[in-house]
């Protein structure tokens, strides 16, 4: 009798510390989402924009709460973004700095804070973070340049020479694209001349490093953009040149109205980076750390090099990817 | 301290010591001011890379700041610690304070020793450490070009430098010391071997180089510096006193050796055995001689003072001990020495005479008794003897004179009886015929009385009893007493006796009269009796005079049978006469002659006899008096002897056992009409004494049942409460000076002796009796 009484005394014990400790995951299921929050340069650059919509939309997938800083290529808001973003006491932060000098700073601050950052794009000078995320600006440009010498071996200007608008090359990425590209442009024998750096990334900079290039040589073949938001600048400068039969054009990066110009042949090709994708793969790396699991430091995602042949093969991927058209 | 007791240093260890410290010491002084000079030197460059910095960033870091370029302005911070070797360079951003607080506002480099740059972490206290311990720091304000204040920007200066700065000066300084002081020793020892060591080394060659007593053969040659010179000069003077000094005790050593066989040879001819008692070990040392002194093998006896004690006479040893203790007490002059009594190994005992002498310390505290024991027994044991034989004269002395004592007393008695009867009839009406036999029995009575007392009078001298009471008297009026006495006799034997005295000797001079007046008789009486014609004739001459004092030569001569020479050295011996025909002749005790040298002696003078006289004897003797300074006392006339009749109603008592005395004494009272009880014995006079108040006691003081004296102590103590004091007079046959004496103990006033004197008694009785 006494046996049945203990036995059923130890019964009731374990029942009370099974509910106990199950309070706590009980709590924790009731919690708030986790935030994220993703710093960037500036959204009203349609990469970053549609980066950013790749965030959201995979954050939200995923259940996070997500908030967007556009630091709109201001170091102090970008900063002021970050202060605030520690304010809300974020997770984790995804960042895509106004250049990779802010990023250092970025991080250090971040690192104090104990938040875990991904790097989206543009990498850093320093620092320590959780994953960087670049697109191969390396493979992109030398696939670019690779289309390009081609095309223009197939119409027998392997003589010419090919022009280049540079982004920063203290940018990693835009050494990279140089890199690659003159690698293409070795490889096929065809000679770059003028590698022309910008610095506000305005039309009349590009219209002006176009027609520079243009005028100081004139057996100019090719001009390549090393960023996709200027390319009418230098169409305007080949038209005003009166050079459009002479001289072709390709880009890095992308706009919407890219696969029509390519198909149309006013842009021989253009490598495109996949901003969406980038952002959705950003969220998943952190929810990857968050579940526990190791992450990849360095994830490199393929640049698409969109040419008149594979066009109609990569719109899909361009559309979602790069355009962020997603239903 | 033994010099062998711990190894010496070398000279040239110390030398080099002394200069590895000062060198030491100076260069740490140098080295300390080099130091702060380099740190004053470090100072100013820091200062001036600091301000070049300063003005660097002050320039750049405006925009970059304003730009929120924080990691650009990092590199460039980095760059310039990198550069320049700061410690540390903050740079506290008032923009990004504003934005992320002060924390993130501060921002630069820390260089740990060692380590690269790291990031500055304002949280951080081993930073925070690091840079409080700057060597210096330098602050700038970075403003805008519109003079707003951006930031401020903090260079730490590392000590660094400072730190390798001192560590050069140390190593520079301990090497400097090294070689300094490699040279100072080098170049020190160096000289002092050429100019010190070199003389020194011949010196200790020289003081080796020794003879066989151990001194330096030869004199040290005088050279080198002063100091070597007079130490080598002050060597010789030494090696020089050593040589006399150990002349000196060579023949000190002879001196003692020779002494100690002298001291050796003494002890052992004089059989003393030496003892050393050292006060400090307490180890006692005894001498062969001492031990076998007792019986005792050598070596026997233990070496402590225990042993002397033990083996000390138990009835010697509290004062032999107390002796060495009082001598030990402190120090002294004469030697010690005691005489105790030792037990031998045998059992018996030794006499021993122990003489010491002790040494002090300066307290006075004795360090050492040394002395010799001499075995005295024989000589004690002869004194012993010597005393146990002079005990046994004495008894016999004292047995002789209680003999002729008792025997004076027993004649005395009946003579008293005798003469006391011749008296009391002479007093009576007697013719011619009966006087003159009164007179012969009076002059034979005195005569054997004389005998008596000569014969007491030498038993008394010869113990040395006899006095002499010094008193005023005339000697004429002696000589003419004395000659009186035996010039009847001298008649009848029709002799010439006549006396001469000097008249320049004083009437009157200090001496005893009763002792010169019997010495005087017997010289007087052997004279008349030794004369059988002619006569004797005494004189008195003066000797000389100093001061009060006059010298006397008092000579008898006579023209008797005179004094063989061969017969004059016994003539002052007892017992002793010319011959023994002459004693059955002349009669005598053969004591007169003995007797008054005796007597002369005792007053001081000489008596001898001349050997002038043809035929005859003289006797001279010799005395020196002094003239008395005081009143003369002048003697009543002598009144003849006639009974006196007293008118006193006082009764007296007499105390007398012999019947014939008291029939002698209750005679003379009776005719003096006196009244009186007769006592036989002394515990009737006691009895009577109590019933009845006498006016005076004649008291016998040999009397059975009691003695005159404890009666009278009786009577006298009975008295005492009826607060009455009969005097006493004894009428006695004892004539010594102790009895006296008692007599005086016991409060009898008046001693007469027997046989009595009746005139005396008459004046006696009269001065107690006859009232007014």
């Amino acid at each position: 009798m006494n046996r049945g009484w203990n036995f059923l005394g130890l019964w009731l014990f374990g029942l009370m510390l099974w509910g106990a400790a199950s309070v706590p995951v009980a709590l924790a299921e009731t919690k708030e989402p986790k935030r994220l929050a993703y710093l960037v340069s500036d959204l009203r650059i349609p990469f970053w924009s549609i980066m950013a919509k790749g965030v959201r939309q995979k954050g939200l997938e995923l259940g996070y709460q997500v908030s967007l800083y556009s630091a709109d290529n201001s170091r102090r808001k970008e900063l002021e973004n970050l202060a605030q973003a520690f304010k809300e006491s974020v997770d984790g932060l995804i960042v895509s700095p106004t250049n990779s000098s802010a990023c250092a700073t970025i991080l250090t601050l971040a690192q104090r804070e104990g938040i875990p950052v991904v790097i989206a794009d543009i990498g850093t000078d320093k620092g320590e973070y959780l994953s960087y995320i670049s697109s191969d600006n390396q493979g992109g440009a030398y696939a670019i340049g690779k289309a390009l010498a081609a095309e223009l071996l197939d119409r027998g200007w392997g003589k010419g020479e090919v022009g280049v608008i540079a982004i920063p090359q203290k940018r990693a990425n835009g050494q990279a694209r140089t890199v690659g590209f003159l690698k293409a442009m070795e490889e096929s024998q065809i000679t770059t001349v003028g590698i022309s750096q910008q610095v506000d990334f305005s039309y009349e900079e590009t219209y002006r490093f176009s027609k520079e290039l243009i005028q100081t040589h004139p057996d100019l073949r090719a001009l390549w953009l090393q960023g996709s938001n200027r390319y009418q600048a230098a169409l305007d400068a080949i038209r005003d040149a009166g050079k459009q039969e002479e001289i072709l054009l390709v880009t890095f990066d992308a706009e919407p109205e890219f696969l029509d110009l390519i198909r149309k042949g006013v842009l021989v090709g253009a490598a495109m980076q996949q901003p969406f994708h980038m952002g959705e793969e950003a969220v998943r790396v952190l929810d990857t750390h968050f579940s526990g699991k190791p992450v990849q430091r360095h994830l490199q995602l393929p640049i698409l090099a969109v040419f008149q042949d594979n066009l109609d093969q990569l719109t899909p991927l361009v559309r979602r990817n790069t355009l962020g058209l997603v239903p | 301290m033994n010099l062998t007791d711990k190894p010496r240093l070398s000279i040239y260890v110390i030398l080099a010591a002394v200069i590895v410290v000062t060198v030491s010491v100076l260069m740490a002084a140098f080295g300390w001011f080099s130091f702060r000079a380099s740190e004053g030197q470090l100072l100013e460059h820091h200062k001036k890379q600091g301000n070049l910095s300063l003005r660097m960033l002050e320039g750049n870091l405006p925009q970059l700041i304003a730009s929120y370029a924080v990691n650009d302005y990092l590199l460039l911070l980095k760059a310039e610690a990198e550069a320049r070797g700061y410690l540390g360079l903050v740079l506290e951003d008032y923009q990004m304070e504003k934005i992320f607080g002060p924390e993130a506002a501060k921002n630069g480099f820390v260089h740990r020793q060692g380590n690269e740059l790291e990031a500055y972490t304002p949280k951080s206290t081993e930073q925070a450490g690091l840079l409080k311990n700057a060597f210096f720091q330098q602050e700038l304000t970075i403003y805008t070009g519109a003079g707003h204040p951006l930031g401020r920007l903090t260079i730490y200066h590392s000590d660094r430098e400072l730190q390798l700065e001192k560590t050069g000066v140390i190593k520079r300084v301990l090497l400097e010391i090294l070689a300094e002081s490699v040279f100072l020793i080098l170049t020190l020892f160096l000289s002092i071997r050429y100019l010190l060591f070199r003389h020194v080394f011949q010196i200790i060659y020289g003081i080796n180089n020794t003879d066989e007593d151990g001194l330096p053969k030869h004199q040290l040659t005088l050279r080198g510096p002063q100091e070597v010179y007079l130490l080598a000069q002050s060597i010789n003077g030494m090696t020089q006193a050593a040589r006399r000094y150990q002349k000196e005790v060579i023949n000190t050593q002879e001196s003692l050796r020779q002494e100690k066989e002298r001291f050796q040879l003494a002890i052992d001819g004089t059989l003393d055995g030496l003892w050393d008692w050292d006060l400090v070990t307490g180890r006692v040392f005894h001498s062969p001689r001492f031990e076998r002194m007792l019986g005792y093998e050598i070596g026997e006896l233990p070496d402590t003072i225990a042993c002397w004690r033990e083996l000390l006479h138990p009835e010697d040893r509290e004062q032999a001990e107390a002796k060495v203790q009082d001598y030990l007490a402190a120090p002294k002059e004469s030697p010690y020495e005691h005489v105790f009594r030792m037990r031998r190994k045998s059992g018996g005992w030794s006499w021993i005479n122990g003489r010491g002498k002790a040494v002090f310390d300066a307290a006075g505290k004795p360090l050492r008794f040394v002395g010799f024991n001499t075995d005295v027994t024989n000589h004690y044991r002869l004194i012993e003897e010597h005393q146990q034989a002079r005990l046994a004269a004495e008894q016999a002395s004292e047995a002789k004179s209680r003999f002729l004592s008792m025997m004076s007393h027993e004649l005395r008695t009946p003579m008293n009886g005798v003469l006391g009867m011749a008296q009391l009839l002479q007093m009576s009406d007697l013719d011619e015929d009966q006087k003159m036999s009164v007179e012969v029995i009076l002059s034979s009575g005195s005569s054997l009385v004389k005998i008596l007392s000569s014969i007491l009078d030498f038993a008394k001298l010869e113990a040395n009893k006899q006095t002499a009471i010094l008193a005023p008297f005339s000697i004429r009026q002696v000589i003419d007493e004395v000659v009186s006495l035996f010039m009847g006799e001298a008649r009848y034997r029709r002799l010439t006796l006549d006396y001469r005295v000097d008249p320049e000797i004083a009437d009157w001079l200090v001496g005893d009269e009763e002792l010169l007046k019997r010495a005087m008789i017997n010289l007087v009486g052997n004279a008349v009796k030794y004369t059988e014609e002619g006569g004797v004739q005494v004189s008195v001459s003066l000797l000389g005079e100093h001061g009060l004092t006059q010298g006397l030569k008092i000579s008898v001569v006579d023209t008797g049978i005179g004094i063989a020479p061969q017969k004059r050295e016994l003539v002052f011996e007892p017992f002793q006469q010319v011959d023994s025909s002459s004693q059955r002749k002349y009669g005598g005790t053969g004591l007169g002659l003995a007797l008054t040298k005796e007597i002369i002696e005792l007053l001081q003078g000489k008596i001898y006899l001349e050997d002038k006289a043809e035929r005859g004897s003289c006797f001279s003797v010799e005395l020196w008096l002094e003239r008395p300074t005081g009143e003369i006392p002048v003697s009543e006339p002598i009144s003849p002897l006639k009974a006196r009749v007293l008118h006193s109603q006082k009764k007296l008592l007499v105390a007398e056992d012999d019947p014939v005395n008291q029939a002698v004494i209750q005679r003379l009272l009776s005719q003096m009409n006196l009244q009186f009880d007769l006592a036989f014995n002394g515990e009737e006079a006691v009895r009577k004494s109590e019933r009845t108040q006498y006016a005076l006691i004649l008291m016998d003081l040999i009397m059975p049942e009691l003695n005159g004296f404890d009666a009278c102590k009786q009577i006298k103590q009975s008295e005492l409460s009826q607060n009455r004091d009969t005097p006493v007079i004894a009428l006695t046959a004892l004539t010594s000076e102790t009895d006296r004496e008692r007599c005086q103990q016991v409060g009898i006033q008046k001693v007469l002796t027997k046989p009595l004197n009746f005139n005396e008694l008459q004046d006696v009785l009269s001065g107690y009796l006859v009232e007014g």
